[in-house]
């Protein structure tokens, strides 16, 4: 067949592919050839038609399908037949299965997994947002479990206990206080000290002395266990509070930083592995850092607290002490002399 | 189609990303299956040639030319394996004028909603050549270009008008015999 070139013209130009000089070259063709005319209008209902005829859509479930038959490590795909040779297994395999001739045979679908189209061929390609619904209405469902567990177990929000570091102030430690002074005479310290202090300096001495020593041990001892307690203590505090604040804040990141990398990944089943994984995550950094962080405050303030602490306590013990073993001493060195004076 | 979007997803597949399949065949399943559906006048049919053609995809992949354009690619397996189809079951010559065309139902409200002319042309239609059939379908429904018609057949440019342009003289006089006028 040989086409004219007032022809070829029509087609170019309703096919969209002819240049300017094209198109005027056929309008002039046109506008002088009546049965061009009448050609071109052909050509143009022809046109109208075939953009008329409605696309036909694919069935529910094609891309399942395919995915099921899709091995999951793509490397280890058992090669076909050649990519542009006659179809082999598959199509034939199809068409066994068909029974008879193709077009108007009811497909039974037994090369494919059967559940891939559980409607038939209804095109009901609307529909797939069920699926979706349902994986949302799921989804919902797991977090909305996670929440209640997280409440019930105490992480989240964090007991009161857990929070005390962070919310209320620190109350200074308190060491056990001696309830009872034993002023019995076989107290070896009592005695060793205030008897030799008593020979060297007399009564008043054996008071300073004993205030001084009393005070120097006590406040060494209240240092140290001060410092001991304080900082056992502010490491358990710390280590309780870094972990509840470090669960909190782990749970917090994680969550967000999963929400935020399930959602870069379009996927609801990501922002849930993602939500998932990240609130684990964090909870487990966020443990770790805040015990790691609770320690070190705990014992920086354990030991701070402990020398404060101690030094205040060993002050007002060796004060105590030291004055009642003053007092005691003085007793005892002024009965002691007293005798002596008696039998001289 | 955008060519770099779907170049992008090939990327992806290659270095084992599945989910950059699936959206490659979210893209195409509409495609691929009306242009197999209109070659082959079956709906049956046609949801083989797009699974085996999405398939083939998944196998093939890494034999891609990334310089070429995935559309061309893929529209090129979907037209061989459906003249291979039409082929082996020795249908290369003219179909039932009866299309079973899924979603327009043939119901008389759905029908009487069709238009007079859409009808007519599918008639005329089923009766073609396999290829005439295939350049059409390639020109109206896929919008193909000519030079994407061209990589798809493994044809130059100026046969593909040729067979287009002849095909439409066809069409138009089997429109002209179904037209009641």
């Amino acid at each position: 067949m040989s086409f004219s070139r007032t022809d070829e013209l029509m087609h170019l130009v309703l096919d969209g592919e002819a240049t300017p000089a094209e198109s005027r070259e056929l309008e002039q063709r046109l506008s002088t050839d009546a049965s061009a005319r009448t050609r071109f209008d052909e050509l143009r209902y022809l046109f109208d038609g075939l953009s008329q005829v409605p696309q036909a859509f694919p069935p529910e479930g094609l891309i399942a399908s395919v995915l099921a038959n899709i091995p999951q490590n793509r490397r280890h795909f058992i090669p076909g037949d050649q990519l542009f040779a006659a179809p082999g297994v598959l199509e034939a395999s199809s068409r066994k299965a068909r029974g008879k001739g193709p077009g108007r045979n009811k497909w039974i679908g037994q090369i494919f997994q059967p559940w891939a189209f559980p409607r038939g061929n209804e095109m009901n390609e609307q529909k797939r947002g069920l699926a979706n619904s349902r994986k949302i209405w799921i989804g919902g469902g797991i977090a909305v479990a996670a929440a209640v567990v997280a409440v019930s177990t105490g992480l989240l929000p964090p007991n009161a206990a857990d929070t005390a570091g962070t919310i209320v102030p620190a109350s200074r430690y308190h060491g056990p206080q001696a309830q009872e002074v034993n002023l019995g005479t076989t107290s070896p310290t009592a005695t060793t000290s205030g008897a030799s202090n008593a020979t060297i300096s007399g009564i008043p001495g054996g008071q300073a002395n004993g205030q001084l020593n009393g005070q120097l041990n006590g406040q060494s001892n209240g240092q140290l266990n001060g410092q001991l307690n304080g900082q056992s203590n502010g490491q358990l505090n710390g280590q309780l509070n870094g972990q509840s604040n470090g669960q909190l804040n782990g749970q917090l990141n994680g969550q967000s930083n999963g929400q935020l990398n399930g959602q870069s990944n379009g996927q609801l089943n990501g922002q849930l592995n993602g939500q998932s994984n990240g609130q684990l995550n964090g909870q487990l950094n966020g443990q770790s850092n805040g015990q790691l962080n609770g320690q070190l405050n705990g014992q920086s303030n354990g030991q701070l607290n402990g020398q404060l602490n101690g030094q205040s306590n060993g002050q007002l013990n060796g004060q105590l002490n030291g004055q009642l073993n003053g007092q005691l001493n003085n007793q005892r060195n002024g009965q002691l002399n007293g005798q002596s004076m008696q039998v001289r | 189609m955008d060519n770099d979007v779907d170049q992008a997803l090939v990327e992806r597949y290659r270095k084992g990303d599945r989910e950059a399949f699936t959206e490659l065949m979210v893209r195409y399943q509409r495609p691929i299956y009306n242009a197999a559906f209109w070659i082959l006048h079956s709906a049956d049919d046609a949801r083989d040639i797009a699974q085996s053609v999405f398939l083939k995809v998944a196998e093939h992949l890494d034999e891609f030319d990334s310089r070429h354009k995935f559309f061309s690619w893929i529209y090129r397996i979907a037209v061989n394996e459906s003249l291979n189809l039409l082929r082996r079951n020795g249908h290369e010559e003219p179909l039932d004028d009866e299309i079973e065309l899924p979603g327009t139902g043939v119901d008389p409200e759905t029908q009487a909603r069709d238009t007079e002319r859409s009808r007519y042309v599918e008639r005329a239609l089923s009766t073609m050549s396999t290829m005439d059939r295939t350049v059409i379908v390639l020109r109206h429904f896929s919008e193909c270009s000519y030079q994407e018609i061209a990589r798809i057949l493994d044809v130059d440019e100026k046969t593909v008008k040729s067979r287009l342009f002849e095909a439409r003289h066809r069409l138009r006089d089997l429109l002209k015999a179904y037209r009641p006028d």
